[in-house]
């Protein structure tokens, strides 16, 4: 299974993201988008977005990463989607994938983005563990637990879209993960850190092999991450759970 | 030479985080009555093109590149300097 983890000025969460694939048993390399040539994403399995802050979150996050994109492998994305293969991106990569059009792609690929991701309602960079409740079973979170603990690390997460879309996205059941409280209750900040609607964390497009979440399961991938791991023993973090069931999707889709 | 102003806002009815938050820093400042802080970007872009050509360009930029129509409005001015 190989994995291309896209690179650009300012992307700075590829290593872990790189070693979490690496130690599921994939074959990921990093592609730098100056690299980047009309054909050559095809021969992957699964294309990467980290997160970080390319272009230094100038104009808007993910705005330039996503624009340059655009300019330069338009369509080889789109095939690639359409093809049915992953693609997924993280914090700043989800941000991405929503310039891109990709997500939440209620009716396929949109031409102009259909969502935002915004700045948070704290008007604050937020950086801290929190509680999700996996909401939906897509190829990304199949062999997740029903709650699990991730960090999030950012300014712009606020998911955002006209009441319409919000309503096709939870009716076509493309919400993955939602914010809870720890105690299982509707999320007040700071257990909903950004003010997104309708708590969304992470959603995947209508046919299910887009994915873009705002927490980051690359940075929860071993026990030890988590910031409570002397006082509660884990096999595993919580953030390989869905490394783990991308990697078994791939491999029964490639075997059959 | 032509100069572009693009101006790029949040649409009336989005939340606008930044402007609250520095209504507040501005209340702490003393300042009585604010009802509300709306914040704006603008990109001044300098370029060599006739005005419809430049006009044009600048539509493109905002298309590819400075606005997420589900939360922005924005207006272009040009002129000759």
């Amino acid at each position: 299974m190989r994995v291309a983890i896209l690179q650009m000025e300012g992307t700075n969460c590829e290593e872990e993201s790189y070693i979490a694939f690496k130690e599921t048993g994939a074959n990921p390399e990093y592609l730098h988008i100056n690299n980047l040539t009309e054909g050559m994403l095809e021969s992957y399995d699964m294309i990467f977005i980290p997160g970080g802050f390319s272009s230094g979150d100038y104009i808007r996050a993910g705005a330039v990463f996503a624009a340059r994109l655009k300019a330069k492998v338009w369509k080889d994305i789109v095939d690639f989607v359409e093809s049915g293969k992953p693609v997924m991106g993280v914090c700043n990569g989800f941000q991405v994938l929503i310039e891109l059009g990709l997500l939440p792609g209620t009716e396929g690929i949109s031409e102009v983005p259909q969502a935002a991701l915004m700045t948070n309602n704290s008007n604050r960079f937020e950086c801290r563990w929190v509680h999700l409740e996996k909401i939906n079973d897509t190829m990304f979170s199949r062999d997740v637990p029903n709650k699990i603990m991730l960090p999030v690390a950012h300014a712009e997460g606020k998911f955002f879209a006209t009441q319409n879309i919000i309503k096709k996205i939870e009716d076509n059941g493309q919400v993955v993960f939602r914010y809870i409280s720890p105690d299982g209750t509707e999320p007040e900040y700071p257990w909903n850190p950004n003010g997104s609607i309708n708590n969304i964390a992470a959603i995947v497009n209508s046919y299910g092999n887009v994915f873009g979440i705002m927490p980051h399961p690359e940075r929860a991938y071993f026990p030890f991450q988590h910031p409570d791991w002397t006082r509660n023993p884990r096999n595993i973090g919580d953030g390989y759970y869905i490394f783990r069931s991308l990697f078994k999707q791939i491999n029964e889709a490639k075997s059959r | 030479m032509l100069k572009a102003t693009i101006t790029v806002r949040l649409k009336d009815g989005i939340d606008d985080p930044e402007g609250k938050s520095i209504r507040r820093s501005l209340e702490l400042l003393g300042f009585e009555s604010i009802s509300e802080v709306k914040v704006v970007k603008q990109y001044i872009i300098y370029m060599n093109y006739n005005p419809q050509d430049g006009k044009n360009m600048a539509e493109e930029m905002v298309k590819k590149l400075f606005v997420n129509p589900v939360i922005h409005s924005y207006d272009i001015r040009v002129e000759e300097i």
